[in-house]
């Protein structure tokens, strides 16, 4: 008796993944295309443990919906889960050992696929247990600490994905420090002006009417396109007034990325703004004004704190599309993880693209969690 | 003591507001009645600047009030609205602060003032201080928000159907306290209503209106014996208008003091129409009068309800 | 033509993009005279009507069928029997959509190689997500009473799906189609970066010979585009709500 449709499928996929595609793969150079190495081939001796959880888990679908039994999934698979990646990180290690020092490990497809089952049965198990947003953030941080932990105690040094991040080790660094830069050096403009757009939008129809199509506008443009639009006056902005160049600003580089962001940012901040002031309760600002609150005292007041969930909503939009158009960024001389990312592609390198995406999107996927508890933290009232 | 003179208000061709004269005295219970759309609310809105006038003046102890400044002269009349308007993000006793916060009072003032308010709308400030408007019944949020207009001890008290969203219990309850704290306090409050029987029970005198003009001014007892239209006879209740009179006068007013003879009682709060309700009920023409505490005070008989004063 | 046709942003648009199209080739001196230290100041390498057929048609080849199978699955995921699945779905729509368009392209493109192919493939892949996303909006914002009263008359489910659910659908699910198309626009700009033949080759090849007036060819024509594609959106969606008042 199927009880868990969407598990079985997820376990289908997960087995049919262990099974048919590689869980690793051994080349002895960077060149040279690797040997597959199957999960099956792999699990000996202690290792065999993983079959505990793994059963328990393929079990799981058909299994009762008990709150015990899926807190007992939960934890199996985030243990799988963890076990999977030190099994890569082992076996590597163990290979490393007597392969020459070019040879390479890396992680296939199965790996992959499986840690992507594996997580979506986790968020489904999760989901069962307690819709909560705080308890499912608490433990994707506790994996992350675990995970962490993995790699601060070297497990998987031997990964070829992380030997690419030894050899980059500071150009990894340079990259998150300037890709984090040009995202906070977009944001910040795009408050202070957005939001003061959106609240004149939202209290005047004139504003509404020109702003909102004019945001559009600009979104509608595609991001490379508007580097390349922004490139070409920067640089003889550049040009004309030479201590610009001398700090920095020219046409290629962080200066177009950041203008371009910004200007990519101020739709949903000021439509979150706009959205944010127009929940606030009608009653509630008309009480305020009729207490003898000034305009100003009323904004800050009332207005603002009723309208800050929504507000850090559009923000939160406004952040995760900037990391993203970050990336393309880098096309146009802006560093960050973009520039790993295309290094890897023209090197047809995919550790290297992975070294630049996956960092990436933790990044993306931590301040959009933030966000939505921000959200939540600062809704006072339910709704 | 409040003076309008012409007061009008336009809205395009539209005249919410038509040349409105009226007079309201320090300490007196002063109700606005009328049907949606009459011009009540905003007559009332007026007051405290929050719709301007298109001519005409409004005056305040004698000042126009467009010589005065705004803010400050709403953060002297407490202000009560139908949809309660409390600030959902701060807890009870910081919206009762509202006012003294914004006139700067010290902490300390300020809390006795609350603790003070709480006890007087009859909300126990162990439960309630740090609760949150959603916390709080419909019939709760409209204690806080009268609460809060009284917070800075305000020289009056504008209140704009305030216990229309209420349940007719709650609403009842209500009505009674805001009666006492009018007695209590001798606070001008200026009340609007379309419920013709609320505005009977509360008012030392009333002003209907219709379509922006003021029809007539008068106490209860004049509206009732003597309209002096149509509209407001309606108003009033044509075959009703009698026993309205007797919800006007309180079974204190008629009573007899002295010893108490008659099986059912009634409270000397209690309105004559309560009574004369009470009487039919028992089927007797004679109540004993008690007082709060239940002390026998006295006698009301059918006929001191009918009897001219 | 007449004078509603005159005032159309849209025709605006088209008009410029065309002229550009047409005058581009001979602007040569113009362009000389902004950039006098380029010696090629004009993208010469294929005709700018051939790069903006070449966009076109991956544009419209990979959000055909990411239409149809983003659309397919929105439906299926909110029948009552796919139901289940609905919230491992959206989790992997919203996860999706936190990887940047350039991440789908740079994995596609060492599993697959250099090349159209996986470019449509990423384009495919990453242009499903939208439209999902807004079919199981559209389709889920439907207001209960309406079905109540469809399948009351007697329709049946297919007929329900048909005759109310979509239609009353459409608006949100096309405006799904429309934000996938422009992503796809930058996306396949982007592509150009691993030998794919779209209107990013002005800018990509501009960017590397630090050529101003390439990537200012390039990317006014992209801007155009993209600029006339949402306005056709646009278009559509008012027809469609014209139709619907019928």
């Amino acid at each position: 008796m199927v009880r868990n449709r969407v598990a079985l499928l997820l376990v289908t996929a997960g087995l049919v993944a262990a099974l048919g595609l590689p869980f690793l793969s051994h080349a002895p150079n960077r060149l040279l295309s690797g040997q597959a190495i199957a999960l099956v081939s792999i699990l000996a001796g202690p290792r065999l443990f993983v079959l505990i959880p793994a059963l328990l888990i393929a079990a799981s679908p058909f299994l009762p919906e008990r709150r015990a039994l899926q807190v007992l999934v939960a934890g199996g698979t985030a243990t799988l889960l963890l076990a999977l990646v030190w099994l890569a990180g082992s076996e590597a290690a163990r290979l490393a050992e007597t392969a020459p020092r070019a040879a390479r490990t890396s992680l296939g497809s199965a790996f992959w696929a499986l840690c992507g089952c594996l997580g979506l049965i986790l968020h489904d198990q999760l989901r069962r247990i307690s819709p909560s947003l705080v308890l499912r953030s608490v433990i994707a941080a506790v994996l992350c600490l675990a995970l962490a932990t993995l790699l601060g105690a070297g497990s998987l040094a031997q990964l070829s994905l992380l030997r690419e991040y030894a050899a980059h080790r500071d150009l990894f660094a340079a990259a998150l420090l300037r890709h984090a830069l040009i995202v906070a050096l977009a944001l910040l403009p795009a408050v202070l002006l957005g939001v003061p757009l959106g609240i004149a939008a939202e209290r005047r129809q004139r504003v509404r009417g020109v702003l909102f199509p004019l945001l559009n506008l600009i979104q509608t443009i595609p991001s490379i396109a508007l580097f390349g639009l922004l490139i070409a006056p920067l640089s003889a902005l550049a040009a004309a007034v030479p201590v610009l160049g001398a700090a920095g600003i020219g046409g290629v580089g962080v200066a177009p990325a950041v203008i371009a962001l910004m200007l990519y940012s101020l739709l949903p901040v000021a439509r979150g703004a706009a959205a944010g002031l127009a929940s606030v309760p009608a009653a509630a600002v008309e009480a305020a004004r009729a207490i003898g609150m000034t305009a100003r005292q009323v904004l800050w007041r009332v207005e603002m704190p009723l309208a800050l969930p929504v507000i850090l909503a559009g923000l939160r939009i406004a952040a995760v599309q900037a990391i993203g158009l970050t990336a393309v960024a880098a096309l146009i001389g802006a560093g960050g993880f973009g520039a790993i990312i295309f290094q890897g592609l023209f090197a047809n390198a995919l550790d290297l693209v992975l070294l630049g995406i996956v960092p990436m999107v933790a990044l993306a996927l931590a301040v959009d969690a933030m966000f939505a508890l921000a959200v939540t933290a600062t809704a006072r009232v339910p709704r | 003591m409040i003076e309008f003179e012409q007061a009008t208000r336009r809205y395009g061709d539209i005249a919410a507001v038509d040349g409105v004269s009226l007079r309201i005295e320090r300490g007196e219970f002063f109700v606005i009645v009328g049907s949606s759309g009459a011009g009540k609310s905003t007559l009332l809105r007026m007051i405290n600047g929050l719709i301007p006038c298109s001519a005409g003046t409004i005056r305040i102890d004698g000042r126009d009030i467009r010589t005065l400044n705004a803010e400050d002269l709403r953060r002297r009349l407490g202000y009560v609205i139908q949809s309660i308007g409390l600030f959902p993000h701060w807890t009870v006793a910081r919206n009762i602060a509202a006012v003294p916060d914004l006139l700067g009072w010290p902490a300390e003032k300020i809390r006795a003032r609350t603790l003070a308010l709480l006890l007087l709308l009859k909300l126990d400030h162990e439960v309630y201080l740090n609760k949150y408007p959603h916390q709080l019944s419909i019939g709760q949020q409209q204690r806080v928000g009268i609460a809060r207009a009284l917070a800075a001890d305000p020289e009056g008290l504008l209140m704009d159907e305030p216990f229309a969203a209420l349940d007719p219990i709650t609403r009842e309850a209500l009505q009674r306290e805001i009666a006492s704290i009018h007695r209590g306090s001798g606070k001008t409050i200026i009340f609007v209503t379309h419920d013709m029987n609320e505005a009977l029970m509360l008012a030392s005198r009333i002003a209907v209106m219709d379509q922006g003009r003021v029809v007539q001014v008068g106490t209860a007892a004049e509206l009732l014996t003597k309209p002096s239209n149509d509209f407001v006879r309606s108003l009033v209740g044509r075959d009703d208008a009698g026993l309205m009179l007797l919800s006007t006068e309180k079974v204190a007013d008629r009573m007899r003091h002295g010893a108490g003879e008659g099986e059912t009682s009634i409270t000397a709060e209690a309105s004559l129409r309560q009574a004369l309700s009470r009487m039919l009920l028992v089927r007797a023409e004679r109540l004993a009068v008690v007082d709060n505490a239940g002390r026998t005070i006295g006698t009301i008989d059918i006929g001191d309800l009918v009897r001219r004063r | 033509m007449t004078m509603r046709t005159l005032r159309d942003p849209l025709t605006w648009v088209v008009l410029v993009l065309a002229a550009l199209l047409a005058l581009l080739p001979r602007a040569e001196s113009f362009f000389a005279s902004l950039f006098p230290w380029l010696e090629r100041p004009i993208y010469r390498q294929e005709s700018f009507l051939a790069l903006v057929g070449a966009h076109l048609g991956l544009v419209g080849a990979s959000s055909a069928a990411a239409s149809l199978i983003g659309i397919i699955a929105g439906i299926a995921v909110t029948r009552p029997s796919g139901a289940e699945f609905r919230a491992i779905v959206t989790t992997i729509v919203t996860v999706g959509q936190t990887f940047p368009p350039v991440a789908v392209l740079a994995i596609a493109v060492p599993v697959m190689g250099f090349g159209t192919l996986p470019a449509l493939a990423a384009l495919f892949l990453y242009g499903v997500l939208p439209i999902l996303e807004s079919t199981i909006a559209g389709l889920t914002a439907v207001p209960v009473a309406v079905r109540d009263a469809a399948r009351g008359i007697g329709m049946s489910d297919g007929a329900v799906l048909r005759r109310v659910d979509l239609p009353l659908a459409a608006p949100v699910i096309i405006a799904g189609v429309r934000t996938s198309v422009i992503i796809n626009v930058g996306t396949a700009a982007i592509a150009a970066t691993v030998g794919v033949r779209s209107l990013g080759l002005p800018i990509i090849i501009g960017l590397n010979a630090a050529n101003v007036a390439y990537v200012l060819q390039g990317a006014v024509l992209i801007g155009l585009m993209a600029v006339a594609l949402d306005l056709a959106f646009e278009r559509v969606l008012s027809w469609i709500e014209r139709w619907r008042r019928l």
